[in-house]
């Protein structure tokens, strides 16, 4: 063994990266119930109608006087709408039957501002995170109950959404798989630090109650980093692939969460965010070139996983914190609105349409409404991909759609 | 005269001045600057609490407008242009704005960490993430510069000035779409904005009156060359109803309304105390405050007076409670070690971590606290001071020369295992030639491209580690075992006083190093040379790579 390796990365890596099965080409599949979910976010609210096109409506067709497609143009879905024109990945799995389109997606009451929005999208409550952990981080909780390993949940990217935050089981958060490492004084992880990095909690001390609740935290965050260092950047590290992932911010991401996802660690979820989609003036081209880069990436992303069993049994969910106000604003752009399209695929996914396309004339004070609770679509994902009863996460019923198997 | 003073004195609040020690002088230290090294700390403990205060609210002289390099020739010289040629200058603008604007930057760091106007940075820096504008969507250094000019003109100023500055700034018109709000077809989004993160908070206006302020804005919009222009052709001249009133409101109007709202002192006061205390205040504490913004006319010197000189601003939650920003840990890390860094250094690498100043993250700023600190983020800061001191490679950072060891050696591991077994020899060797690629294919690109630009940036002006006024520090402490030296490390490099067990593992790293150099504990600062530099530059490493280095 070599030297330079600390104990901890050493016991932290464990029976999943020095017995080998990591190492060979073929993964190993420790998920032997449920798949993993992979959860992508669109930052900024999506304009639904811009990328599944009711083209065919004439209220549509009135209402988008800078941005309308035609149905030459569209990627048919049928006589009533279609894929924008760059989502050539996203129209071919639809067609083999792996996509499911879920339109209309909000809650009761939307939302306008993005931050409350999204704190709702991603505590799946309207209280947001005053309602306590993220969904993910619940399921997380429950999943696992009194073990905890950091990389069940992984996000890849700088800025960690609420949805993963888990006050007893946090997540990892991975910008460069490469550099997911301390390097100690000596070039490696040193024995040093093992010595010096304290994981129990601070001496409780009453003229330190800030500083040690911060430190518990920290030391916490500090030992899932430790403890998943390394096993995270061998699973980025040895996977193979035929495909070639675009040269994009969104498309780097993708592959590392892909070959996470697949690298044999135990991650359940993982999450990836793509920002830009707040599109208030000039939205063509901006969207356009959204879309191809979402197409690309996700495309990719869709055909990796098919190279093993645990990728196969892997269920890619999209979402947006809102879709955008039906008329165009002055800008050749559009305002926040409210329910849009959310995108499931997997090679398990039964794929189709599902919910129902909100009326373009009945509106909700100039927007869409909703005709699906998005609460359905995680209850669905959780039951039928992580195989949790979801009232257990969501705290309520939603009616589930059949979305795998 | 005595019959007058009698109920005064009585009615004094019964207050207890919080100690004035050392603990509480570096506290105020850290949240109204960037920290400082305990010498200073000790002579503000000596100087007293109002001393400070005084020296932190002082009137400085102003800083100048940063001269542009690059700017558009007028209105009447561009029209003459051929469409091409005009275009190609707007194009030559962005990038050379872009450049201007990290230099602008990198300078006002530099100012950080010498710590001239601590107090002014600090607010600049809650500014700069109140009236958010991002260079990636306003693509013009130069509005983005002037924005910046503005905030810091008036960190410690006015509240109502500021939000009248900001809401017809060049750089937050093109940000927030205004450019494009006209009579006929408004946008929404500067005015949407406006009251929900400059003003009042959401939840304290209805979506009519986000459609109202959007029609007061219309019209008005930026000249090429980044001036202000109004069109009365796209102006709603009309009636408007806003929060309960109805006129033919104009902007001022619009700013007066939103001053005049209860929720306005509310919503700054409680983005004042949380970024100060690192803390939300209770229902109590921010009614207190709210109050002390209303009755001050939204004066930012008697409010942060009051602040840092309440009890309640010293209380054991809030010391040392509070997660340093990237820049925070970066500019106070280089304060405590007496480093003057490269200035694009911390420009880049706090970009790395998560703040990159002129690129907020959404328009509602940064979210700070606990949020800057992931498991992937919390190693990445201890890598960053080790590259400023010269103990890690940048290059290193990009490359995993220790997992390509590891995974040969497991490989050969496995091979001694299989050994015997022709088929699995073959299997071996045709593996690991397709190990080695997959490894360089997964770097991450994002990374390797922010590392080169680092790279770049650092070997411009021949990056050597700079040098570290630490060892002359603790020399002159005479610490007489390698406990004191660890002690006195910790108090110097540290925003907070860390617990107890902290320093045992430290103890034990410097005693190892220490005696395999043959160097003894009492003397080992004054004859250790080099060797001493070095060991004590690992020692800082590791203090900074610590949890309680996060904290401040």
């Amino acid at each position: 063994m070599n030297q330079s390796l600390s104990r901890r990365a050493v016991l932290g890596a464990g029976t999943a990266l020095f017995s080998t099965p990591l190492l060979r080409a073929t993964r190993m599949d420790d998920s032997a119930e449920g798949g993993s979910l992979i959860v992508l976010q669109l930052s900024g609210g999506n304009d639904g109608l811009s990328t599944i096109i009711p083209w065919a409506d004439p209220d549509y067709q009135k209402a988008r006087r800078g941005t309308k497609r035609s149905g030459t143009e569209v990627l048919s879905i049928d006589p009533y709408r279609g894929f924008h024109p760059a989502l050539k990945n996203l129209h071919k799995i639809y067609g083999q039957g792996k996509l499911a389109v879920i339109e209309g997606c909000g809650y009761p009451d939307q939302i306008r501002s993005h931050f409350k929005a999204l704190d709702i999208w991603h505590s799946a409550s309207p209280l947001g995170r005053s309602a306590g952990n993220g969904w993910i981080g619940n399921v997380s909780e429950h999943m696992q109950g009194k073990q905890a390993s950091p990389e069940f949940v992984v996000h890849v990217g700088s800025r960690k959404p609420y949805a993963i935050h888990s006050n007893s089981h946090p997540a990892c958060s991975v910008q460069s798989p490469t550099a997911y490492r301390w390097f100690g004084a000596d070039g490696g992880p040193g024995q040093v630090v093992d010595g010096i990095c304290k994981e129990e909690m601070p001496p409780v001390d009453p003229r330190h109650k800030g500083r040690d609740a911060a430190l518990a935290e920290l030391r916490g965050v500090l030992a899932d980093a430790k403890a998943s260092s390394l096993r995270v950047r061998a699973a980025a590290a040895t996977h193979e692939t035929a495909i070639t992932f675009p040269r994009t911010g969104i498309g780097a991401q993708l592959r590392d969460v892909s070959a996470i996802v697949q690298g044999g660690i135990g991650t359940r979820i993982a999450s990836s965010v793509m920002g830009g989609f707040d599109t208030h003036a000039g939205q063509l081209g901006k969207h356009d070139r959204l879309m191809a880069d979402l197409d690309a990436a996700l495309g990719a992303l869709y055909f990796d996983l098919a190279g093993s069993p645990g990728g196969r049994k892997t269920t890619i969910l999209v979402f947006s914190e809102f879709g955008r106000r039906v008329v165009e604003n002055g800008s050749g752009g559009t305002d926040h609105g409210k329910a849009g399209p959310m995108f499931v695929l997997g090679h398990g996914v039964k794929g189709g349409l599902f919910g129902k396309h909100p009326s373009l004339t009945n509106l909700n004070n100039g927007d869409l409404g909703y005709t699906t609770d998005f609460r359905s679509v995680y209850a669905s994902l959780i039951e039928q991909c992580l195989g949790v009863d979801p009232q257990a996460i969501l705290g309520a019923k939603y009616p589930p759609l059949r979305l795998l198997g | 005269m005595l019959t007058l003073a009698l109920p005064l004195l009585f009615s004094l609040p019964a207050i207890q001045d919080p100690v004035w020690d050392h603990r509480s002088a570096e506290h105020l230290l850290n949240r109204a600057g960037f920290g400082s090294p305990s010498a200073q700390v000790d002579h503000w403990v000596e100087q007293g609490r109002e001393a400070l205060v005084d020296h932190l609210l002082k009137e400085r002289a102003g800083q100048g407008t940063w001269k542009m390099e690059s700017t558009l020739p007028s209105s009447e010289r561009l029209a003459e242009m051929e469409r091409a040629e005009r275009q190609d200058l707007i194009k030559e603008l962005r990038r050379a704005g872009e450049r201007e604007a990290t230099d602008y930057v990198a300078t006002w760091i530099d100012q950080m960490v010498e710590g001239t106007d601590p107090l002014g940075d600090r607010m600049t820096l809650f500014w700069q993430g109140f009236f958010t504008s991002s260079l990636q969507t306003v693509r013009r250094g130069d509005l983005m510069i002037r924005q910046h000019e503005a905030l810091r003109e008036g960190a410690l100023g006015n509240y109502g000035s500021l939000l009248e500055t900001m809401v017809l700034n060049p750089a937050m018109l093109v940000y927030l779409d205004n450019n494009s709000n006209r009579r006929r077809k408004p946008n929404e989004n500067l005015a949407r904005e406006l009251l929900e993160l400059f003003s009042l908070g959401e939840g304290n206006y209805t979506e009519q009156d986000v459609k109202e302020a959007a029609r007061i804005l219309t019209g008005h919009a930026v000249t090429l060359q980044g001036g202000n222009r109004f069109s009365k052709k796209n102006h709603d001249y009309g009636r408007k109803e806003l929060l309960g009133r109805e006129g033919r409101f104009e902007v001022p109007d619009l700013v007066r309304i939103l001053l005049e709202q209860d929720a306005c002192p509310r919503w700054v006061a409680g983005r004042l105390l949380v970024w100060f205390e690192g803390l939300k205040p209770s229902q109590e504490r921010l009614a207190h405050y709210a109050e002390i913004l209303r009755s001050n006319n939204y004066e930012m010197r008697p409010f942060l007076r009051t602040l840092f000189t309440d009890p309640e601003f010293y209380r054991s939650e809030v010391i040392g409670g509070r997660v340093l920003s990237p820049l925070d840990y970066m500019v106070g890390s280089c304060r405590r070690l007496g480093i003057k860094p490269v200035s694009d250094y911390i420009y880049f690498t706090s970009g790395l971590l998560g703040e990159k100043a002129f690129f907020p993250p959404n328009v509602k700023g940064w979210e700070g606290g606990m949020s800057w600190i992931t498991t992937g983020s919390l190693m990445q800061r201890g890598n960053l001071i080790g590259v400023m001191l010269g103990l890690i490679k940048l290059d290193d950072l990009t490359s995993d020369a220790e997992l390509d060891e590891m995974l040969a050696s497991a490989a050969a591991e496995e091979m001694n295992m299989d050994q015997g077994d022709p088929d699995s020899m073959m299997d071996q060797d045709s593996m690991e030639p397709s190990m080695e690629g997959a490894v360089g294919s997964r770097r991450s690109a994002d990374l390797v491209r922010a590392m080169r630009s680092l790279r770049n940036k650092v070997n411009r002006k021949k990056f050597t580690p700079p040098a570290t006024r630490l060892r002359r520090t603790l020399a002159m402490q005479m610490p007489g075992s390698d406990q004191e030296l660890v002690q006195a490390a910790l108090r110097e490099l540290l925003a907070i006083e860390p617990p107890a067990d902290t320093a045992t593992g430290l103890v034990e790293f410097v005693k190892t190093e220490r005696e395999a150099l043959g160097l003894s504990e009492d003397r080992f600062l004054r004859k250790g040379g080099k060797d001493a530099e070095y060991i004590l530059r690992r020692l800082a490493h590791l203090i900074l790579s610590l949890p309680e280095a996060q904290l401040g």
